[in-house]
């Protein structure tokens, strides 16, 4: 069963006058297609101007994170027969945008930075891997499942307003490693996330639970980090 | 980060307080005010100090939250870190004259 849809698509142009404006295409799709369909039967029959991020197509990658009708979610993952027949979409928002649906994501990755995304481990490796058991793999399991696609992030009314705020995503990162068990580096981390634009910004409005193409509960995440923080403060560690 | 914890504590602190308060100030039928009444009152140690409880919290809370708004909204290095100071220096001359009144 195919129907038509109306794609309302914000267009960034910044060649062209006006710079941003909104442009309408019909298409159709039948109810097994999803909102990336649409968008590569525009570019490809109607406006091959259309630029948009996309890579794997199947909800792994993170690449085509998009606001679509007022929610961020990834064009892949959205089935079309989900939505009302018009369908609006705009990029990411409160990141630079450079053509249309492209957003800059440079500030995403400096705040991912910011919380060593990477094992820190003094003790010489043993002869093969690390070992960690089902139990500890389980306790870090959902914030591993993180595609980091930025929807979370820029979905967040703390980082739209304060650009210095590490955003749920970097926390969420932060968790991973504070959480894993193979990891030494606890003291460190918690200097890293602990700061006047960490962790204490969160003030649990929960928009990037809704928004998390990967269900995770990231506000759980970034309270058991506070939790983590407090308990580490009393025992007399650094903040 | 004690900070954060304590905005938590005189949250809650509030909550209850705020009801007593209400409570005892505005509920309990008190017909006919004396100045006997009132001054007795007044003057009970238990009602100091909960009294200076009850405003060092409404303070703590109210202008920790108000820091919070400024590290978020307010733009410029420069400007925040001067409203910031406001925040740390009005709610400690606030406190003095609150605990004053109640005290003396």
């Amino acid at each position: 069963m195919s129907k038509y849809y109306t794609f309302k698509i914000k267009r960034y142009l910044p060649n062209e006058k006006p710079i941003t404006r909104w442009d309408e295409f019909r298409v159709k799709l039948n109810n097994m297609e999803r909102v990336l369909d649409g968008l590569i039967k525009i570019k490809e029959t109607m406006d091959g101007t259309l630029t948009f991020r996309k890579s794997c197509a199947h909800g792994v990658c993170g690449s085509c994170a998009m606001k679509i009708n007022g929610k961020n979610r990834l064009a892949c993952q959205t089935l079309v027969k989900d939505l009302p027949e018009i369908i609006e979409i705009e990029p990411l928002p409160s990141l630079p945008v450079i053509k249309d649906l492209v957003v800059d994501m440079t500030l995403f990755f400096q705040k991912n930075d910011k919380v060593l995304p990477y094992l820190i481990n003094e003790e010489p490796p043993p002869q093969r891997e690390r070992i960690q058991s089902p139990e500890d793999q389980h306790k870090i399991l959902e914030s591993i499942t993180c595609i980091m696609c930025g929807s979370c992030t820029t979905s967040c009314p703390v980082f739209w307003s304060d650009k210095e705020y590490l955003g749920p995503s970097a926390l969420l990162k932060a968790y991973r490693f504070l959480f894993d068990t193979r990891d030494k580096a606890t003291e460190q981390r918690l200097k890293a996330i602990a700061g006047q634009d960490g962790i204490w910004r969160c003030h649990s409005i929960f928009n990037c639970v809704e928004v998390c193409p990967k269900e995770i509960d990231i506000t759980k995440h970034i309270l058991k980090l506070k939790r983590l923080a407090i308990k580490k403060g009393f025992k007399g560690g650094q903040e | 980060m004690f900070s954060w914890l304590l905005h938590r504590v005189t949250g809650i602190i509030l909550l209850f307080g705020l009801m007593y308060h209400f409570i005892q100030m505005h509920f309990l039928g008190h017909d006919n005010y004396s100045y006997e009444a009132v001054m007795q009152r007044l003057a009970d140690p238990s009602w100091k100090i909960f009294n200076i409880l009850f405003l060092l919290s409404a303070l703590f809370h109210g202008f920790y939250g108000i820091n919070g708004l400024i590290t978020e909204y307010v733009k410029g290095n420069s400007m925040k870190n001067f409203l910031k100071i406001f925040t740390l220096i009005l709610p400690l001359v606030l406190a003095f004259f609150g605990i004053k009144i109640v005290i003396f």
